[in-house]
């Protein structure tokens, strides 16, 4: 089916099927959804804006392209939802302003149309970001007209064109957006835009009935980090914009674009007879500055070197991290705990086996970052660690956790984005504020504290010292706790050791949790050897 | 010259005696449950919200008025040949003020100012109760919009969310995203930051939490003197009155309001959300500088 006239009745129909052709894509378009804001409704907001354009189309007796298109654009600007859809709503406002009037257009008219539809929705926005569905836009606008110089043809020519402008603009976004890149995402209300063109297209087709189900366009949603370390060649280096006041209605935007297109990519001239915006990535902006200052003035000139921010991005990235933290630990559960709270390197040592300077040397060496923090997090291994920190390579420093628990709590106040000495003295304090208490046994028979102790008695140690004996482990855990429980505690974390099983330990800790009602138990696997129970209280 | 009236959007989240009092006009955003949509305020309360949150296994979505909804807002505020001063939710959480402009730029003949507060919450309802205060006092527009910026900036803002969830899956987590991941129950502190949610400090356990709150207001109190404070809630009443009977014993306050966290914040921050927003009480001789 050739043709070569858009009516009102057509455009009803293009418009109605892409309607029910978003709606049923819709999901996968919110699951692109990662800029500006993540929460994943783009699909949803688009298909609703363009629903709210058919609702009131249909619901209004059929009338020439004029009317419909007003109709359409009504519809959008009251229905709109989400960032995507106010752009959509205005897509179609521009749109609908260059057919105003008009009973039907042809193929020219048509792709006037889309530029009046691009330039509308750039002039909305207070900042274009390239890399959305605003760059999709432009280069179906862009496409369009690149088929129509060379063959007029049909408006079926001139939209599958558009469609596959849009399909190219669309995988050019993750490498304008590092955030879609980051993601391993096109960008989501682009692949919207790209399917109201699909389902249009299939309308003109004559295959609407029939919808790939399988798309070309689609991208998968696989998440991965994004790689700045690479250099990447640019084509066009400078970033140049500018305004142009034109001096006399000499030329139009469109000659000012066609002398301008062979100059770089990314080109972008909106606005009206007597001003301009002009955009372009080109390695030439001399030649670009020199051609429009014959045509008027320019006014707020920028112009920026892409490589240059791009290798700002590579140095961010690098520079993410520039202090590392090592700690001292044992029992895979704790050692995850640790790795949760952004330790990056973990000795394996503890109360009877105490790591050497030379263990943290090493470790102080395998750390890519400038400067390192050491959380000994035991009193025997204190100088250790400050040993090594006077043969360091790096500048390093000793938070002087006594214990697991005083090295998580040390944790709770680190702040990457402050300087070294401030986290040693913030995480020391911090780690002043808990308890630490421990459950173990006695290796043999002793004289401490004053207590003599059998070997294989159950021992309840708070700070250091020995709190209670006795034979049978939950017995000394509630003895020991409840000499510290006092009012101004609120919380008790429990990591179990190897030998415990979990459902003993769950067992406990309810028992603990019916007996104390005014404190928050947490329970979480340590897997330490020796001890049963390290429990800190806060 | 025109009278100059001030509007905002709802997730200022202003207790509804304040708008009446200060002639404060609000465009709603919305809430959906499934298809359905609910204005904020208007078709739906911040009780009733809730108790659907509860009842609902899904995490609702939330969406900004659209262009066609903000001109006739702003058509009818203007009518009367006033000039209108919007200020809303930070552009970084939300393409209201994206869609405000996009409104007001197809009125020209008309006088309205939208202004990207950087904030949301109480903290953009306490900009707003201020330009509506010197606008009730007769003061200029020019006057208006430099009480606004500094307002902005002197607004504090800090919260404890029972869980980062709600935060994360509707994607408004921003800066404290790095919090994400850690395998203890961590109650962070958060607040606004350039625009986004930040973490301020990591606190175990949420009494603390609300105690150092108190302890972060106390300090700043110490050296700006006497406070204006608001203690917000998402559905969580009792904790609320307890956390502002301290909040009006403990610290030096000219002026304490309590109330309840909307639908749309609601919906991104969930239950048991509790904030304090304070600025000192000197700010009207800011405004002289």
């Amino acid at each position: 089916m050739k043709i070569d006239m858009i009516d009102g009745l057509l455009w009803t129909k293009l418009l109605l099927t892409s309607s029910i052709y978003l709606e049923e894509r819709k999901q996968s378009v919110d699951e692109l959804n990662v800029f500006p804001v993540p929460d994943g409704d783009t699909g949803t907001n688009m298909s609703l804006t363009i629903a709210s354009s058919a609702k009131i189309v249909t619901e209004n007796s059929e009338g020439n392209l004029s009317d419909v298109t007003k109709l359409m654009s009504h519809g959008a600007l009251m229905g709109a939802r989400g960032n995507s859809g106010v752009i959509l709503s205005q897509l179609l406002a521009g749109f609908t302003k260059s057919v105003e009037g008009k009973d039907e257009i042809n193929t020219r008219e048509f792709c006037e149309a889309l530029s009046m539809a691009v330039e509308t929705a750039y002039l909305a926005v207070t900042n274009p970001v390239e890399g959305t569905i605003l760059t999709v836009s432009k280069e179906a606008s862009q496409a369009a007209w690149d088929e129509f110089n060379k063959d007029p043809g049909t408006i079926n020519s001139v939209f599958e064109a558009a469609y596959r402008g849009a399909c190219v603009g669309l995988q050019k976004t993750p490498s304008m957006l590092p955030v879609l890149e980051q993601a391993g995402v096109v960008d989501a209300g682009g692949q919207g835009l790209v399917y109201i063109f699909e389902g249009m297209l299939a309308v003109l087709n004559g295959d609407a009935s029939e919808f790939k189900k399988v798309n070309a366009s689609t991208v998968s949603v696989e998440k991965k980090e994004a790689d700045y370390t690479k250099t990447e060649v640019l084509t066009y280096q400078y970033c140049t914009e500018f305004i142009l006041k034109k001096r006399d209605k000499i030329l139009s935007l469109d000659e000012i674009k066609s002398f301008l297109c062979d100059k770089g990519d990314c080109l972008l001239v909106v606005g009206n007879t007597d001003t301009c915006k002009i955009h372009i990535h080109t390695n030439i902006p001399g030649i670009v500055l020199n051609y429009c200052t014959d045509l008027g003035t320019l006014h707020k000139i920028q112009i920026g070197n892409m490589s240059e921010q791009s290798e700002e991005m590579r140095n961010k990235s690098r520079e993410t991290k520039h202090l590392g933290i090592i700690t001292v630990s044992f029992g895979t559960g704790l050692n995850e705990v640790f790795k949760s709270l952004g330790v990056d390197y973990v000795i394996t040592g503890g109360q009877t086996m105490n790591p050497s300077t030379q263990d943290f040397i090493e470790a102080i060496d395998q750390l890519m970052t400038e400067e390192v923090l050491i959380l000994p997090n035991n009193s025997n291994i204190i100088l250790a660690a400050q040993q090594a920190v006077k043969v360091a390579s790096k500048s390093t420093k000793v938070v002087a956790t006594k214990s697991i628990p005083q090295g998580i709590a040390a944790l709770m106040a680190f702040n990457a984005e402050s300087d070294i000495q401030t986290n040693k003295e913030k995480m020391e304090e911090a780690s002043k504020q808990v308890v630490t208490l421990e459950v173990t046994y006695s290796v043999r028979d002793a004289q401490y504290d004053g207590h003599s102790i059998k070997k294989g008695q159950i021992l309840g140690i708070g700070e250091g010292k020995l709190i209670v004996t006795g034979s049978q482990v939950e017995d000394v855990v509630v003895k020991t706790l409840s000499y510290y429980l006092q009012s101004k505690y609120e919380l008790v974390t429990v990591y179990y050791g190897e030998e415990i099983k979990e459902e003993e330990a769950e067992k406990m800790v309810e028992m603990l949790a019916q007996r104390y009602p005014r404190i928050d138990f947490e329970l979480h696997y340590g897997g330490q050897p020796l001890y049963y129970y390290l429990i800190s209280v806060e | 010259m025109a009278k100059i009236k001030i509007a905002t959007d709802s997730t200022a989240d202003l207790p509804q005696a304040l708008i009446k009092e200060y002639d404060i006009a609000v465009i709603p955003l919305k809430v959906f449950f499934e298809e359905k949509g609910y204005k904020e305020g208007v078709d739906i309360t911040s009780q009733e919200f809730y108790e659907k949150l509860r009842a609902y296994d899904k995490l609702p979505t939330t969406s900004q008025p659209s262009p066609g909804e903000f001109q006739n807002f702003y058509e009818e505020l203007t009518e009367d040949g006033s000039s209108v001063i919007s200020i809303h939710i930070s552009s970084l959480m939300s393409g209201t003020c994206q869609t405000a402009r996009i409104a007001s730029s197809g009125l020209i003949d008309k006088d309205i100012t939208v202004i990207d507060s950087k904030l949301v919450c109480m903290a953009l309802g306490l900009v707003v109760l201020a330009a509506a205060r010197a606008a009730k006092a007769g003061k200029s527009k020019e006057k208006i919009i430099k009480i606004i910026e500094t307002m902005k900036k002197k607004v504090q803002t800090y919260f404890v969310v029972d869980t980062l969830e709600y935060l994360e899956k509707g994607g408004r987590i921003g800066k404290a995203a790095a919090l994400l991941g850690t395998m203890l129950n961590i109650k962070p502190i958060l607040t606004i930051q350039d625009g986004l949610i930040a973490s301020y400090e990591k606190i175990r356990g949420k009494g603390k939490a609300l105690e150092r709150i108190i302890e972060i207001a106390k300090s700043y109190s110490e050296e700006h003197g006497y406070l204006h404070s608001v203690v917000l809630h998402g559905d969580a009443i009792d904790d609320a009155v307890k956390f502002h009977q301290k909040v009006s014993s403990e610290l030096k306050c000219t002026e304490t309001i309590i109330g309840d966290i909307g639908a749309i914040v609601g919906t991104h921050a969930g239950p048991g959300t509790m904030v304090l927003f304070f600025y000192e009480d000197n700010i009207d001789d800011c405004e002289e500088e």
